[in-house]
Protein backbone atom coordinates (compact mmCIF):
# COMPACT_ATOMS: atom_id res chain seq x y z
CA UNK A 1 0.00 0.00 0.00
CA UNK A 2 1.48 3.33 -1.09
CA UNK A 3 1.70 6.23 1.33
CA UNK A 4 0.43 9.68 0.38
CA UNK A 5 4.01 10.90 -0.09
CA UNK A 6 4.82 7.98 -2.41
CA UNK A 7 1.71 8.64 -4.47
CA UNK A 8 2.72 12.29 -4.72
CA UNK A 9 6.23 11.41 -5.91
CA UNK A 10 4.93 8.92 -8.47
CA UNK A 11 2.44 11.49 -9.71
CA UNK A 12 5.24 14.04 -10.10
CA UNK A 13 7.14 11.57 -12.27
CA UNK A 14 4.07 11.19 -14.49
CA UNK A 15 3.65 14.95 -14.74
CA UNK A 16 7.32 15.52 -15.58
CA UNK A 17 7.14 12.90 -18.32
CA UNK A 18 3.93 14.40 -19.65
CA UNK A 19 5.18 17.96 -19.68
CA UNK A 20 8.98 18.21 -19.78
CA UNK A 21 8.77 21.95 -20.52
CA UNK A 22 7.54 22.59 -16.98
CA UNK A 23 10.02 20.23 -15.36
CA UNK A 24 11.38 22.82 -12.89
CA UNK A 25 7.93 23.93 -11.75
CA UNK A 26 6.75 20.33 -11.32
CA UNK A 27 9.87 19.28 -9.40
CA UNK A 28 9.34 22.11 -6.93
CA UNK A 29 5.57 21.82 -6.70
CA UNK A 30 3.58 20.85 -3.64
CA UNK A 31 0.05 19.60 -3.12
CA UNK A 32 -1.39 23.10 -3.34
CA UNK A 33 -0.03 23.65 -6.89
CA UNK A 34 -2.90 24.35 -9.26
CA UNK A 35 -3.04 22.25 -12.41
CA UNK A 36 -4.56 24.86 -14.67
CA UNK A 37 -3.16 28.16 -13.46
CA UNK A 38 0.29 27.04 -12.23
CA UNK A 39 1.07 24.19 -14.64
CA UNK A 40 -0.99 25.40 -17.60
CA UNK A 41 -2.98 22.18 -17.93
CA UNK A 42 -5.74 21.94 -20.51
CA UNK A 43 -8.61 19.44 -20.62
CA UNK A 44 -6.46 17.24 -22.90
CA UNK A 45 -3.54 17.36 -20.46
CA UNK A 46 -5.86 16.28 -17.65
CA UNK A 47 -7.14 13.38 -19.76
CA UNK A 48 -3.56 12.43 -20.54
CA UNK A 49 -2.71 12.52 -16.84
CA UNK A 50 -5.75 10.38 -15.99
CA UNK A 51 -4.80 7.74 -18.58
CA UNK A 52 -1.20 7.68 -17.33
CA UNK A 53 -2.36 7.37 -13.71
CA UNK A 54 -4.70 4.50 -14.61
CA UNK A 55 -1.83 2.65 -16.26
CA UNK A 56 0.74 3.40 -13.54
CA UNK A 57 -1.41 2.85 -10.45
CA UNK A 58 -3.71 0.19 -11.86
CA UNK A 59 -6.87 2.04 -10.89
CA UNK A 60 -9.97 2.99 -12.88
CA UNK A 61 -11.24 6.56 -12.82
CA UNK A 62 -14.92 7.43 -12.73
CA UNK A 63 -16.25 10.30 -14.79
CA UNK A 64 -13.82 13.07 -14.02
CA UNK A 65 -12.95 16.26 -15.83
CA UNK A 66 -10.63 19.22 -15.48
CA UNK A 67 -12.81 20.94 -12.86
CA UNK A 68 -12.64 17.96 -10.51
CA UNK A 69 -8.95 18.40 -9.83
CA UNK A 70 -8.06 22.01 -9.09
CA UNK A 71 -4.80 21.08 -7.33
CA UNK A 72 -2.26 18.25 -7.34
CA UNK A 73 -3.38 17.46 -3.81
CA UNK A 74 -6.88 16.69 -5.10
CA UNK A 75 -5.44 14.17 -7.55
CA UNK A 76 -3.40 12.54 -4.79
CA UNK A 77 -6.50 12.35 -2.57
CA UNK A 78 -8.47 10.73 -5.40
CA UNK A 79 -5.75 8.13 -6.06
CA UNK A 80 -5.41 7.44 -2.34
CA UNK A 81 -9.15 6.85 -2.03
CA UNK A 82 -9.13 4.54 -5.04
CA UNK A 83 -6.21 2.52 -3.70
CA UNK A 84 -7.83 1.86 -0.34
CA UNK B 1 -8.19 -8.61 -27.87
CA UNK B 2 -11.64 -7.14 -27.54
CA UNK B 3 -14.40 -8.73 -29.56
CA UNK B 4 -15.62 -6.43 -32.32
CA UNK B 5 -19.17 -5.07 -32.28
CA UNK B 6 -21.04 -6.99 -34.95
CA UNK B 7 -23.64 -4.97 -36.85
CA UNK B 8 -26.76 -7.04 -37.40
CA UNK B 9 -28.58 -6.51 -40.65
CA UNK B 10 -31.73 -5.38 -38.84
CA UNK B 11 -31.46 -4.22 -35.27
CA UNK B 12 -34.18 -2.30 -33.38
CA UNK B 13 -31.43 -0.29 -31.71
CA UNK B 14 -30.33 1.11 -35.02
CA UNK B 15 -33.63 1.33 -36.89
CA UNK B 16 -33.72 5.13 -36.92
CA UNK B 17 -30.17 5.66 -38.18
CA UNK B 18 -30.71 3.02 -40.86
CA UNK B 19 -33.97 4.73 -41.86
CA UNK B 20 -32.27 8.16 -42.06
CA UNK B 21 -29.36 6.78 -44.07
CA UNK B 22 -31.52 4.96 -46.59
CA UNK B 23 -34.08 7.73 -47.10
CA UNK B 24 -31.45 10.45 -47.04
CA UNK B 25 -28.90 8.84 -49.31
CA UNK B 26 -30.71 9.11 -52.64
CA UNK B 27 -31.65 12.84 -52.52
CA UNK B 28 -28.24 13.65 -51.04
CA UNK B 29 -26.37 11.79 -53.76
CA UNK B 30 -28.52 13.43 -56.45
CA UNK B 31 -28.16 16.94 -55.07
CA UNK B 32 -24.48 16.96 -54.10
CA UNK B 33 -23.21 14.48 -56.71
CA UNK B 34 -20.15 13.86 -54.51
CA UNK B 35 -16.84 13.38 -56.20
CA UNK B 36 -14.64 11.36 -53.90
CA UNK B 37 -10.90 11.50 -54.60
CA UNK B 38 -8.34 9.36 -52.84
CA UNK B 39 -4.90 10.58 -51.90
CA UNK B 40 -3.32 7.36 -53.16
CA UNK B 41 -4.08 3.67 -53.65
CA UNK B 42 -3.63 2.91 -49.93
CA UNK B 43 -6.35 5.45 -49.07
CA UNK B 44 -8.88 3.37 -51.03
CA UNK B 45 -8.50 0.47 -48.65
CA UNK B 46 -11.53 -0.10 -46.44
CA UNK B 47 -10.73 0.43 -42.78
CA UNK B 48 -11.08 -2.69 -40.67
CA UNK B 49 -11.09 -2.84 -36.90
CA UNK B 50 -12.06 0.71 -35.98
CA UNK B 51 -10.71 4.09 -36.93
CA UNK B 52 -10.96 7.71 -35.96
CA UNK B 53 -11.90 9.87 -38.93
CA UNK B 54 -10.91 13.54 -38.81
CA UNK B 55 -12.42 16.13 -41.09
CA UNK B 56 -12.35 19.88 -41.57
CA UNK B 57 -15.51 21.71 -40.52
CA UNK B 58 -17.06 24.16 -42.99
CA UNK B 59 -20.76 23.82 -42.25
CA UNK B 60 -23.51 21.92 -40.43
CA UNK B 61 -23.81 19.42 -43.28
CA UNK B 62 -20.26 18.12 -42.86
CA UNK B 63 -21.42 15.03 -40.92
CA UNK B 64 -23.69 14.18 -43.86
CA UNK B 65 -20.84 14.64 -46.33
CA UNK B 66 -18.67 12.39 -44.19
CA UNK B 67 -21.34 9.71 -44.16
CA UNK B 68 -21.43 9.88 -47.95
CA UNK B 69 -17.65 9.66 -48.24
CA UNK B 70 -17.24 6.76 -45.83
CA UNK B 71 -20.18 4.43 -46.08
CA UNK B 72 -19.82 2.44 -42.88
CA UNK B 73 -22.85 1.00 -41.13
CA UNK B 74 -21.96 2.11 -37.60
CA UNK B 75 -20.52 5.54 -38.10
CA UNK B 76 -20.52 7.65 -34.94
CA UNK B 77 -20.04 11.40 -35.04
CA UNK B 78 -18.63 13.34 -32.13
CA UNK B 79 -20.75 16.43 -31.66
CA UNK B 80 -20.67 19.45 -29.41
CA UNK B 81 -22.54 19.01 -26.12
CA UNK B 82 -24.31 22.34 -26.77
CA UNK B 83 -26.53 20.70 -29.42
CA UNK B 84 -27.65 18.13 -26.87
CA UNK B 85 -29.26 20.87 -24.84
CA UNK B 86 -31.63 21.70 -27.71
CA UNK B 87 -34.66 19.98 -29.28
CA UNK B 88 -32.26 18.13 -31.57
CA UNK B 89 -31.17 15.87 -28.73
CA UNK B 90 -33.47 12.95 -29.61
CA UNK B 91 -32.43 13.06 -33.27
CA UNK B 92 -28.73 13.28 -32.48
CA UNK B 93 -28.91 10.39 -30.04
CA UNK B 94 -30.59 8.22 -32.64
CA UNK B 95 -28.17 9.00 -35.46
CA UNK B 96 -25.24 7.77 -33.35
CA UNK B 97 -23.80 11.08 -32.21
CA UNK B 98 -21.55 11.18 -29.17
CA UNK B 99 -21.81 14.40 -27.15
CA UNK B 100 -18.58 16.01 -26.05
CA UNK B 101 -17.86 19.08 -23.98
CA UNK B 102 -15.09 20.56 -26.11
CA UNK B 103 -13.82 22.91 -23.40
CA UNK B 104 -13.81 20.40 -20.59
CA UNK B 105 -13.90 16.86 -21.93
CA UNK B 106 -14.93 14.36 -19.28
CA UNK B 107 -13.19 11.04 -18.87
CA UNK B 108 -16.47 9.19 -19.32
CA UNK B 109 -16.76 10.61 -22.86
CA UNK B 110 -13.27 9.30 -23.60
CA UNK B 111 -14.32 5.88 -22.37
CA UNK B 112 -17.43 5.84 -24.58
CA UNK B 113 -15.38 6.80 -27.64
CA UNK B 114 -12.74 4.24 -26.72
CA UNK B 115 -15.39 1.53 -26.47
CA UNK B 116 -16.69 2.26 -29.98
CA UNK B 117 -13.21 2.40 -31.46
CA UNK B 118 -11.95 -0.77 -29.82
CA UNK B 119 -15.23 -2.40 -30.83
CA UNK B 120 -14.20 -1.92 -34.46
CA UNK B 121 -16.50 1.01 -35.25
CA UNK B 122 -15.86 4.27 -37.03
CA UNK B 123 -15.92 7.48 -35.02
CA UNK B 124 -15.67 10.83 -36.77
CA UNK B 125 -14.39 14.01 -35.22
CA UNK B 126 -14.01 17.60 -36.32
CA UNK B 127 -10.72 18.53 -34.63
CA UNK B 128 -11.21 22.25 -35.25
CA UNK B 129 -13.87 22.12 -32.54
CA UNK B 130 -16.15 24.59 -34.30
CA UNK B 131 -17.20 25.46 -37.82
CA UNK B 132 -14.37 27.55 -39.28
CA UNK B 133 -14.81 31.24 -40.03
CA UNK B 134 -15.42 30.81 -43.77
CA UNK B 135 -12.07 32.29 -44.81
CA UNK B 136 -11.03 28.94 -46.26
CA UNK B 137 -8.39 28.47 -43.57
CA UNK B 138 -8.82 25.77 -40.96
CA UNK B 139 -8.70 26.51 -37.24
CA UNK B 140 -5.91 24.93 -35.23
CA UNK B 141 -6.68 21.30 -34.37
CA UNK B 142 -7.31 20.20 -30.81
CA UNK B 143 -5.05 17.39 -29.66
CA UNK B 144 -7.75 15.31 -27.96
CA UNK B 145 -8.25 13.21 -31.10
CA UNK B 146 -4.65 12.01 -30.97
CA UNK B 147 -5.14 10.91 -27.39
CA UNK B 148 -8.32 9.04 -28.38
CA UNK B 149 -6.61 7.21 -31.25
CA UNK B 150 -3.60 6.35 -29.10
CA UNK B 151 -5.72 4.98 -26.29
CA UNK B 152 -7.82 2.83 -28.61
CA UNK B 153 -4.79 1.94 -30.78
CA UNK B 154 -6.62 2.76 -34.00
CA UNK B 155 -5.46 4.73 -37.06
CA UNK B 156 -6.64 8.24 -37.95
CA UNK B 157 -8.20 8.66 -41.39
CA UNK B 158 -7.93 12.25 -42.68
CA UNK B 159 -10.76 13.52 -44.88
CA UNK B 160 -11.06 16.94 -46.49
CA UNK B 161 -14.43 18.24 -47.62
CA UNK B 162 -14.27 21.22 -49.93
CA UNK B 163 -16.82 23.93 -49.27
CA UNK B 164 -19.83 23.31 -51.49
CA UNK B 165 -19.74 26.52 -53.55
CA UNK B 166 -21.29 27.23 -55.96
CA UNK B 167 -24.25 25.14 -54.88
CA UNK B 168 -24.70 23.75 -58.38
CA UNK B 169 -21.19 22.27 -58.39
CA UNK B 170 -20.26 18.77 -57.36
CA UNK B 171 -19.22 18.22 -53.79
CA UNK B 172 -15.51 17.39 -53.61
CA UNK B 173 -14.22 15.11 -50.90
CA UNK B 174 -10.63 13.91 -50.54
CA UNK B 175 -9.89 10.82 -48.46
CA UNK B 176 -6.33 10.45 -47.22
CA UNK B 177 -4.29 7.42 -46.31
CA UNK B 178 -4.86 6.23 -42.75
CA UNK B 179 -2.19 7.45 -40.35
CA UNK B 180 -1.20 4.90 -37.72
CA UNK B 181 0.17 7.13 -35.00
CA UNK B 182 0.66 4.20 -32.63
CA UNK B 183 3.58 3.02 -34.72
CA UNK B 184 5.36 6.34 -34.22
CA UNK B 185 6.18 5.78 -30.55
CA UNK B 186 7.61 2.84 -28.64
CA UNK B 187 6.37 3.70 -25.19
CA UNK B 188 3.91 6.26 -23.88
CA UNK B 189 4.29 9.55 -25.78
CA UNK B 190 4.58 12.83 -23.89
CA UNK B 191 2.17 15.73 -24.33
CA UNK B 192 4.78 17.41 -26.56
CA UNK B 193 4.73 14.33 -28.82
CA UNK B 194 0.95 14.48 -28.94
CA UNK B 195 1.02 18.15 -29.88
CA UNK B 196 3.60 17.42 -32.60
CA UNK B 197 1.41 14.67 -34.03
CA UNK B 198 -1.56 17.07 -33.98
CA UNK B 199 0.49 19.60 -35.96
CA UNK B 200 1.52 16.85 -38.40
CA UNK B 201 -2.14 15.88 -38.92
CA UNK B 202 -3.01 19.53 -39.54
CA UNK B 203 -0.36 19.63 -42.29
CA UNK B 204 -1.73 16.39 -43.69
CA UNK B 205 -5.21 17.92 -43.87
CA UNK B 206 -3.73 20.89 -45.74
CA UNK B 207 -2.16 18.47 -48.24
CA UNK B 208 -5.61 17.00 -48.87
CA UNK B 209 -6.94 20.53 -49.30
CA UNK B 210 -4.34 21.07 -52.02
CA UNK B 211 -5.60 17.94 -53.80
CA UNK B 212 -9.20 19.16 -53.49
CA UNK B 213 -8.35 22.44 -55.22
CA UNK B 214 -5.73 21.10 -57.65
CA UNK B 215 -8.16 20.12 -60.39
CA UNK B 216 -9.59 23.65 -60.56
CA UNK B 217 -6.18 25.19 -61.03
CA UNK B 218 -5.32 22.99 -64.01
Amino acid sequence: MLTRAEIFEKLKEILIFADAKNRDIIENCDESTKLVTDLGFTSVSVLYMVIAIEESFGIVFDDVSMNDFPTIGDVVTYIEAKLT
Amino acid sequence: MKEQNKAKLFSPKYWFVDFVRITGAIPTLLWYRPKITYENEAAKKKVRGGALVMCNHNCFFDPVYLMIALWYRRHHIICNQEFYNTKAKWFLEHVLCIPIDIENTGFQTMKVINEHLTGGEIVSIFPEGHINDGSGEMRQFKSGMVLMAMRAKVPIVPVYVREHKPRSSRLKIVVGEAVDINKMFDGRPSMTDIENVTAMLFDKENELKEIAFRRDRK
